[in-house]
């Protein structure tokens, strides 16, 4: 059974004319990582507020469909109940914070769910050494960089054990470090410790190493679905739904046009780099 | 439908510390301009005040109170007193919080206008100098001769030329702004309604 | 503001029950001997405390400022007691307008001492837990919490939207009234919008991390603040002072000056 499952999911913000989401399906299945692209206001952040459960309960408008995260129906469950099976990451790190030191913020969650102190301690000391900031533990969120505060952030949603994140463009307000902070993180959580992760994001190179199968959304549908390579490697349709496509699979392509063989488009830079030395090789340039 | 039926959601709470936080920022920058209280020409926290009870009904005046609480130090106010001034001097902000539902918010109906200015801007920011006299005779910042000879008009002006300057330019301004990103209140108590 | 004193290692619902009786004891009493009393003995605290420049001039400040229109009030306008010095046409200052005067004054300084001393050695995550533990409904605790968490904040942006419009030549301080008013308001609008559209997130944050408002699951406090021996010792002299002063007050007349008020 897919741990997330949208059936036929459509939702109108309330006064709004124009449905966010219209008709939405797909499956995510245990130990993904699937990532949704499209460009903006495609639906993307609408889609990831109905996965755990703030729409319906705490934004109004008209939701039909129904979404099961791990069996559990979103209509009947609210956001507060599915904390501990779905997280959700933000855009803006420090919107997202409560508290004035990094502890107090990780521990918000784990005493809403009821933990006793003892348990909370373990498990904040996991966050903390999962994520990589054990030395920030008594400071304050605000003065941290833009990466180390959606680390505190993923810690926070991380404490409460769930089996899903959800990240909300969670690089998009970050330096190149940060970035790669976070998509070091997401990977690590899911190869290392089998965290499902929906991933929204705009940089489509960073996305690329990553994600496992994707969907893009445009206009509130769902315009593809499949893996990245099937995405990547089609520059007309990732044009057609406003996306970058990425540098290398750019150069790769245009080296095929001018006559280079190239039977796989890469879409990483380790494709790329791998793809180049072996084209030099070939033409007897570079020691391989 | 009424007073007992509303229940509370996290962005009430998270608009009422919001507000709170601005109010006591606000009160804490006119510290440095106005340093003794109620002797300034501006008291911007009851500008600020007044259009967020319009906004955001109740969660405005709990704002305002908790903006007190948390600027106290720097007026020389300690807990108890900060207290009494908190929830007994934002007049404004109470009456414009009550006469929400028969206001147009961004005034340009000239009926919310007049109304405004009448409710709020004068008889409200009155009745907060007032209630601030009564508190500072009682704890023994003036006598009540000082309070009511000198010390009540100052104040009135102060808060009367915020509400009516700042009050009705962030109506003005921002309530398009308040509206489209869904955080107009319904009604005193009421859960929010987003029109658009 | 770490720190090994003493005072810091209290609980915090320690502090905060020092915090109210100090501000209560020096409203209630009007006599200046005793007023003088408290605000010596809370001095000590503060001066044992070694407190930071940074925060005692503010506290000073208001004390200096406040003190002085104190004063003139008391001093020239109080009616209490038989006319003694003739200053001016009708004007006198009377008997018990020096005691009161003095009273009001080390009362204003005693209040202002024990904030300031309540506000070194209380760390907001313990102020926050502290209220707590005195039955303050954890709704209202999240309140104070998130307000004393966006206070900085907003003072930090208030300063970046200040300086970028000084980069574009809107000084402050040096200009008349009305255009001063024009650019305040040209710093407060995009700082309120800022702020304004943290509400949506913020709270979908607090959402997803489990929070009820309401009902549901019992909570539960990671930080758990120990009573110790010192504590209670504290906090029982601290209400038993208390509730002397009252009732010497209330039922025989101790301490007053001006009957019928604070």
């Amino acid at each position: 059974m897919p741990i997330i499952h949208v059936e036929d999911v459509s939702f109108r913000y309330e006064g709004s004319e124009r449905p966010a989401l219209s008709n939405v399906s797909l499956d995510v299945n245990e130990g993904e990582i699937l990532g949704i692209l499209g460009p903006s206001e495609a639906g993307k952040t609408t889609l990831c507020m109905s996965l755990n459960g703030l729409i319906p309960h705490d934004i109004e408008g008209e939701f039909r469909g129904n979404i099961e995260i791990e069996g559990k129906n979103t209509r009947k469950n609210e956001p507060q109940t599915l904390a501990t099976t779905i997280g959700m990451i933000f855009q803006e790190p420090e919107s997202q914070f409560v508290m004035t030191t990094v502890e107090d913020e990780i521990a918000f969650g784990m005493e809403n769910i009821g933990l006793t102190p003892r348990e909370m301690e373990e498990r904040l000391n996991w966050v903390l050494k999962v994520t990589h900031m054990e030395p920030y533990r008594k400071k304050p969120p605000r003065r941290l960089s833009g990466g180390q505060k959606q680390r505190v952030a993923i810690a926070s949603a991380l404490a409460l054990r769930p089996k899903i994140l959800v990240m909300d463009e969670p690089t998009s307000e970050l330096d190149p470090l940060g970035k790669y902070e976070i998509i070091t993180i997401a990977k690590e959580l899911n190869r290392e410790h089998k965290i499902t992760i929906v991933l929204v994001e705009h940089e489509t190179e960073l996305a690329a190493d990553i994600i496992d199968r994707l969907i893009v959304l445009n206009q509130g549908q769902i315009e593809f679905q499949g893996t990245p390579v099937e995405l990547f490697g089609n520059i007309e349709l990732m044009q057609k739904a406003g996306l970058f496509v990425p540098e290398v699979t750019e150069v790769a392509r245009g080296l095929a046009n001018s006559g280079f063989e190239i039977s796989k488009l890469p879409i990483t830079y380790a494709q790329g780099s791998s793809l180049l030395k072996a084209l030099m090789k070939e033409r007897g340039f570079g020691h391989g | 439908m009424g007073f007992f039926s509303f229940s509370i959601k996290t962005r009430d709470i998270v608009i009422a510390a919001l507000c709170g936080a601005v109010n006591a920022v606000l009160q804490i920058i006119s510290t440095f301009f106005t340093p003794i209280p109620g002797l300034s020409v501006l008291y911007p926290p009851s500008g600020f005040g007044a259009a967020t009870a319009v906004w955001f009904g109740v969660w405005g005046w709990i704002g305002a109170i908790l903006g007190t609480l948390f600027a106290a130090p720097y007026w020389g106010y300690s807990l108890p007193v900060a207290l009494m001034f908190g929830i007994l001097t934002p007049m404004e902000v109470l009456i414009a919080a009550l006469i929400r539902r028969k206001l147009d918010p961004t005034l340009k109906n000239k009926r919310s206008l007049v109304l405004f200015v009448g409710a709020v801007v004068v008889l409200g920011t009155f009745l907060d100098a007032l209630m601030g006299m009564f508190v500072s005779i009682y704890v023994g910042y003036y006598t009540p001769t000082l309070a009511f000879t000198v010390a009540i008009w100052p104040w009135w002006l102060a808060d009367a030329v915020a509400a009516f300057v700042i009050g009705i330019f962030l109506l003005r301004t921002l309530t398009p702004y308040v509206k489209k990103i869904g955080l107009y209140y319904d009604g005193f108590f009421a859960r929010k309604l987003a029109e658009k | 503001m770490a720190g090994r004193s003493l005072l810091h290692k209290l609980s915090p619902t320690t502090k905060v029950v020092f915090l109210l009786t100090t501000s209560l004891l020096a409203l209630e009493i009007q006599d200046p001997k005793l007023n003088g009393l408290l605000l010596v003995a809370l001095l000590a605290c503060a001066v044992y405390l070694r407190i930071p420049r940074r925060v005692s001039l503010i506290f000073i400040r208001s004390g200096i400022i406040v003190g002085i229109a104190l004063s003139i009030s008391w001093l020239f306008f109080s009616q209490v007691g038989q006319p003694l010095y003739h200053i001016w046409d009708g004007f006198y200052i009377y008997s018990l307008a020096i005691p009161l005067t003095l009273s009001m004054l080390f009362r204003l300084w005693a209040l202002l001492t024990s904030t300031m001393v309540f506000v070194v050695i209380t760390q907001e995550s313990e102020f926050i837990a502290g209220l707590r533990k005195l039955k303050v409904p954890y709704v209202l605790c999240l309140v104070f919490a998130l307000v004393l968490r966006f206070i900085p904040l907003l003072v930090e942006e208030y300063d970046m939207i200040r300086e970028a419009q000084m980069a574009r030549a809107l000084e402050l301080e040096k200009i008349p009234l009305i255009p001063r008013m024009k650019h305040f308001m040209a710093i407060i609008v995009p700082w309120l919008v800022i702020s304004l559209k943290r509400v949506a997130t913020l709270s979908a944050a607090i959402d997803s991390r489990g929070f009820q408002v309401t009902g549901g699951r019992k909570r539960t406090f990671f930080h758990e603040p120990r009573i110790s021996v010192a504590d209670s010792v504290v906090v029982v002299a601290l209400i038993g002072l208390f509730v002397t002063v009252v009732v010497l007050r209330t039922w025989f007349g101790y301490f007053v000056i001006v009957p019928g008020r604070l």
